[in-house]
């Protein structure tokens, strides 16, 4: 597959720039230190309540720990990701390479999902990073190894989502900071969307509660994986993918 | 080898070209020649599959840009106008991934087209260079590299030779020169000599519709059926006119503007058959003016592509 060239390329492009090692730095940098503050915070908790049987047996390291920590990290990926999305398209069509790769042998699917994968395994290895402290645990505490895979899945899920919109909205733009904006603006807007779920009425209520990309992800650190969060996610995928391959046939896109 | 029919492009309500149709035979040099903003990078363009027509087809190498366009796009190599570079890659990382997206897997088989395209185009001894940092005559010709490393039958070059400093237009000029035998080159550029020197045929195009297409000499020889006698004469420019008129065989005087006080130049044109000059001048002498130079202009590329894109 020709598209394993455009793969190479573009992973290999995150790392002859800056913009890879510190994106991956800063991500962890940040869950590092929260998953620092989360196991002191459960260590003492554990200390104080040592002495009382029933706080301590509900003192789960999976509510303390993995939750938060998973929870945090995706946060954290809401800003970091715009980062990795911005140059994908935005920098090809300002630096006129586009017309290269659109004169090569690919397709424009080839072209696209090769962008698409490519930041995501980079944020795979971000993400999996955190997710190995984990296991690091296992030497004091029982923890459900399901959960945590459950919830790195997830992670992955509303990552890709949110990659999807930065995909689409850097091919319609030249300027990476518009772009970084933008799709943080966004990714944004669909994470908060629930909240306003007490302002409006019943009726719209689901509705608001479905669009969220937040509401879909509390399942996954509780260690329950419902096929709707996984449609849901999916779609989110493959609706932006569809519109950003649209717009890259579109004759105005390369006039 | 390339084929158009009757292409047609709108940028929104602006017309691009329009009706543009032509052939290019397997193994030929061919030009596209026109002002800035004559269609030349749209037409480009659309034979490599970059932009498609709002009506009308091409073929290149048998297969049609709307059904094939990957074939299309395996057979042509291809130098845009801005010479766009992953820039931040070393130029073997490159030449590296253009062979692998163009098809080219196997690892001895890149290295060898890598190693051969490099030789080619005298990219050798910069390949753990990167891009950035190397001039704009090494970019230039990393540019005709990426193009040529799958061997294709048919190379599209966008002007090849823009913004390049006089040794280094000389170079690139030489390389595509080589390059031509079994390949078919179009190329396009809007110097004229450029295109006399390299090309044996000349598509010219103008405001997005082709005015003439023909080899440089028939093209030279056709608009210079007319000759053109450039005079000084001292006298009344009205009385000068009117001298020059009634010689047969002129068919049209130009009075430019005076150089001194009844002193005027003079473009006659006439027919080239016959060389008018003696007579011209005995007539002169003969009315009592002052004949001060005489001389035949050439006529150049320049001169007729002038001719052919202005109106008047």
């Amino acid at each position: 597959m020709n598209f394993l060239s455009v793969y190479r390329k573009e992973i290999k492009s995150y790392f002859v720039s800056p913009i890879g090692y510190i994106v991956i730095l800063i991500f962890l940098l940040i869950n590092s230190y929260i998953f620092y503050v989360l196991c002191i915070y459960y260590a003492f908790s554990s200390l104080k309540y040592s002495d009382y049987p029933y706080p301590y047996f509900t003192l789960s390291p999976n509510e303390w720990i993995v939750k938060p920590l998973f929870h945090n990290m995706a946060v954290t990926s809401l800003i970091v990701l715009p980062l990795l999305t911005m140059k994908l398209f935005s920098e090809e069509r300002r630096l006129g390479t586009i017309e290269l790769l659109f004169t090569y042998p690919l397709k424009d699917s080839d072209i696209y999902w090769a962008k698409f994968l490519s930041c995501l395994s980079i944020f795979l290895i971000m993400t999996l990073i955190p997710s190995l402290y984990l296991l690091i645990l296992e030497k004091w505490l029982i923890l459900d190894k399901r959960v945590i895979l459950n919830s790195y899945f997830g992670l992955l899920l509303l990552g890709g989502s949110f990659i999807s919109i930065g995909i689409l909205i850097s091919s319609l733009t030249e300027s990476q900071i518009i772009s970084a904006i933008v799709t943080f603006g966004i990714s944004l807007i669909f994470w908060i969307i629930g909240w306003i779920s007490e302002i409006v009425p019943a009726k719209y209520l689901s509705f608001f509660d479905f669009i969220s990309l937040f509401n879909h992800y509390e399942n996954f650190p509780k260690g329950i994986l419902d096929t709707r969060d996984l449609i849901f996610y999916l779609s989110i995928c493959f609706f932006f993918s569809f519109l950003t391959l649209r717009i890259l046939v579109s004759k105005k896109y390369r006039g | 080898m390339i084929e158009a029919k009757n292409l047609t492009k709108y940028y929104g309500k602006t017309k691009a070209i329009e009706g543009v149709s032509f052939y290019i035979d397997k193994g030929e040099i061919v030009g596209l020649l026109g002002p800035n903003a004559a269609g030349k990078t749209t037409i480009i363009k659309i034979l490599t599959c970059f932009l498609p027509p709002t009506s009308g087809t091409a073929k290149i190498n048998g297969y049609d840009i709307f059904e094939n366009p990957l074939l299309v796009q395996k057979s042509i190599g291809y130098l845009p106008e801005k010479n766009p570079l992953y820039e931040e890659f070393t130029v073997g990382e490159f030449l590296n991934f253009v062979c692998e997206a163009k098809g080219i897997r196997k690892k001895e088989e890149k290295v060898k087209k890598i190693s051969k395209v490099m030789e080619e185009c005298g990219i050798s001894d910069v390949e753990n260079k990167l891009i950035y940092k190397l001039s704009k005559g090494y970019k230039q010709r990393i540019g005709i590299a990426q193009a040529l490393i799958n061997d294709p039958p048919i190379l599209i070059l966008d002007e090849p030779t823009i913004g390049l400093d006089p040794k280094q237009i000389i170079e690139t000029r030489n390389l595509i020169k080589n390059l031509s035998g079994k390949r078919t080159i179009l190329l396009s550029s809007h110097i004229l000599p450029e295109v006399s020197m390299i090309c044996e045929r000349v598509i010219i195009i103008n405001e997005g519709k082709i005015i003439a297409t023909d080899t440089v000499e028939k093209l030279s020889s056709r608009l210079k059926g007319k000759m053109e006698i450039y005079i000084e004469i001292e006298g009344n420019p009205e009385k000068v006119k009117n001298v020059l008129n009634e010689i047969s065989g002129v068919e049209n005087v130009n009075i430019l503007p005076p150089v001194k006080e009844e002193i005027n130049k003079y473009i006659v044109i006439t027919d080239r058959k016959k060389d008018l000059r003696k007579e011209i001048s005995a007539r002169i002498v003969n009315s009592g003016f002052g004949l001060l130079e005489i001389k035949v202009e050439e006529m150049t590329l320049e001169d007729i592509f002038l001719k052919l894109t202005t109106k008047e």
